[in-house]
């Protein structure tokens, strides 16, 4: 196909969606994308847009800079010609769209902008770029944490902003869902994180090693190549195998699994690896009971991983947020792939996970739940004090939630929480921690009774220094209801709260 | 964003501790872990961070159409 783009009309057309003739409107924007966007692609996005998207802007002619890097270091080469342009979809929740308004008056349409997709000239992977917002296609934020960060498009100099987390399909040709999977975690911490670089996917086919043969066309990405391009990138990888080799039943190594499901409460995105498949974890949606779980053994708390229902999975042969739950869960998406992977990709099957962790977070989550356990131990007289003052239930299980977080998000909501909003009375207490000399990271164990805990209350956190080592370690402070512990003191704070805010930054917060 | 009030007063962390009454808290838990230390045969989490990922090193997580 012989393109000539220069300096002509953008070409923007917006395509209503009606209900009941939505084949019709898909049928046009396939024709306004110029035969990038096949039947697959067309499928891909209407599983995640169907039934909330009303109008579609198209830009039939886009560049796109990560399809760019693909066409001149890869596509180009080829005999066949094809376009370095792409097309872009917007996606709008409102029906009343034009195309005048949405260049001139975009603060109309803001709350409607639902994200958009790139569409590339690959057959059958065209879905590139794609950023939309989970909580605009149905997702319920009632119990669906999940990782967002902003992204900005504009529509010919008009700006929009969307909080997603990005996604790519692999072209099956010059990428593999590993590159996928990687591409995301490296876009979602560009883009969040300024001290991170963005890279583009042929970058990623160019990091891999070339010892197992030629990188491209699609060679299977192996962990070490994981973890040579996470270290490349500024990460500092982490790997989890739950069990080591011997697999066969996930709950004798529950603390692999609570140590996934740490890096997945803080925020990380964690690349999942099912036997030949990979996927990224960004988040999880909740129960309101504890199941089958059992309690720590030394303390009788449950860790939070027990309310886990399903993780919420990127997999890059489905439209994003697919939630990944256990084996006996009907509504597992991993089902969908019994004919192909044995065991089919569930909670319980995961066979290794790579965390991109900053430097200095050197506690692992293992040794910092011991250590705040040991902590929690010494102060359960006060916690089932805490627990009475709060209105608590003594008789529910107690819920300890574990996580890493940064001094920034830490402090800004203990900030936050000094106000006093409606429904939520100042904390005074929070100063404390918000005065506080602290490290770069902390890994915090907060615990509740569990009605309070579904209710996003703690009674009681300890903190603890993530650059520390087990033996070095004291704790930053404990609160446990209106007590505050830290080195060889203690001091009751006559005016504190008994129950004070769970910190949920890391996945997004609930209460502005 | 729901209307808020800012505190009256700045109140820094040393103010929290006047008159603190002793806690031996962190002491007792870093006896026991020294304890543990010595008396564990085997320390799991020790294991687990030592563990050789070399079996891992070639496994090919994602290839195509999967």
């Amino acid at each position: 196909m012989t393109e000539n783009l220069r300096y002509t009309s953008s070409g923007l057309e917006v395509v209503a969606i009606a209900p009941g003739a939505e084949e019709a409107a898909w049928q046009r924007i396939q024709t306004l994308c110029g035969g990038r966007l096949g039947r697959r692609g067309v499928d891909r996005l209407r599983d995640g847009v169907d039934g909330h998207v009303k109008s579609v802007l198209v830009e039939p002619q886009y560049v796109c800079r990560d399809y760019r890097d693909l066409y001149g270091r890869f596509y180009s080469k080829k005999f066949l010609e094809r376009s370095s342009y792409c097309s872009r979809l917007h996606f709008f929740s409102d029906e009343t769209v034009t195309v005048q308004g949405a260049v001139f008056d975009p603060g109309a349409q803001r709350d409607a902008y639902m994200g958009y997709s790139v569409i590339q000239p690959v057959s059958p992977g065209s879905v590139g770029r794609t950023v939309v917002d989970p909580f605009k296609i149905g997702m319920s934020q009632e119990g669906f944490w999940c990782l967002r960060t902003p992204f900005i498009a504009h529509i010919n100099g008009a700006e929009y902003q969307v909080e997603a987390y990005p996604y790519f399909s692999q072209s099956a040709e010059a990428m593999v869902c590993a590159h996928a999977a990687l591409w995301g975690v490296c876009r979602y911490l560009s883009a969040r994180y300024p001290a991170y670089g963005e890279i583009h996917p042929y970058n990623l086919i160019e990091m891999t090693n070339p010892s197992l043969g030629r990188r491209a066309p699609y060679r299977g990405m192996t962990f070490s190549d994981y973890s040579e391009i996470l270290s490349a990138f500024g990460c500092h990888p982490q790997i989890v195998m739950p069990g080591g080799q011997q697999q066969e039943d996930w709950t004798r190594d529950t603390e692999a699994f609570q140590d996934v499901y740490a890096y997945v409460e803080s925020g990380f995105p964690v690349l999942a690896s099912f036997r030949g498949h990979v996927v990224t974890l960004i988040g999880h949606t909740c129960r309101p009971g504890v199941a089958d779980h059992k309690p720590d053994a030394g303390t009788r708390f449950f860790n939070s991983f027990a309310l886990v229902k399903r993780f919420i999975a990127v997999d890059d042969n489905y439209f994003p947020y697919r939630l990944l739950g256990y084996r006996s869960d009907p509504d597992n998406y991993g089902k969908a792939f019994a004919k192909v992977l044995d065991p089919v990709p569930a909670i319980e099957s995961l066979y290794a996970a790579v965390v991109p962790l900053p430097e200095k977070a050197f506690l692992t989550p293992g040794r910092a739940r011991k250590l705040a356990y040991l902590y929690l131990k010494q102060i359960r007289s006060k916690i089932d004090e805490a627990v009475q003052g709060a209105g608590g239930d003594a008789g529910e299980p107690l819920i300890a939630r574990l996580f890493l977080t940064s001094l920034v998000g830490f402090k800004d909501r203990k900030r936050l929480a000094c106000f006093d909003r409606p429904g939520f009375p100042a904390d005074v207490m929070a100063q404390f921690a918000l005065d506080l000399n602290l490290p770069h990271f902390v890994w915090v164990m907060q615990v509740s009774p569990l009605t309070l805990h579904n209710q996003g209350w703690c009674v009681a956190e300890v903190v603890l220094d993530a650059s520390a080592n087990e033996y070095e370690s004291q704790p930053v402070y404990i609160r446990v209801g209106r007590t505050l512990i830290r080195g060889g003191q203690e001091k009751v704070v006559s005016a504190g709260l008994w129950r004070f805010l769970q910190y949920t930054h890391n996945l997004g917060e609930r209460d502005g | 964003m729901a209307e808020k009030t800012p505190p009256k007063k700045y109140v820094r962390a040393d103010e929290f501790f006047e008159s603190p009454v002793p806690s031996d808290i962190a002491e007792v838990v870093r006896e026991q872990v020294l304890r543990e230390r010595k008396e564990a045969i085997l320390d799991l989490a020790t294991v687990r961070e030592q563990e050789k990922w070399s079996l891992l090193a070639n496994k090919i997580v994602g290839a195509e159409g999967a």
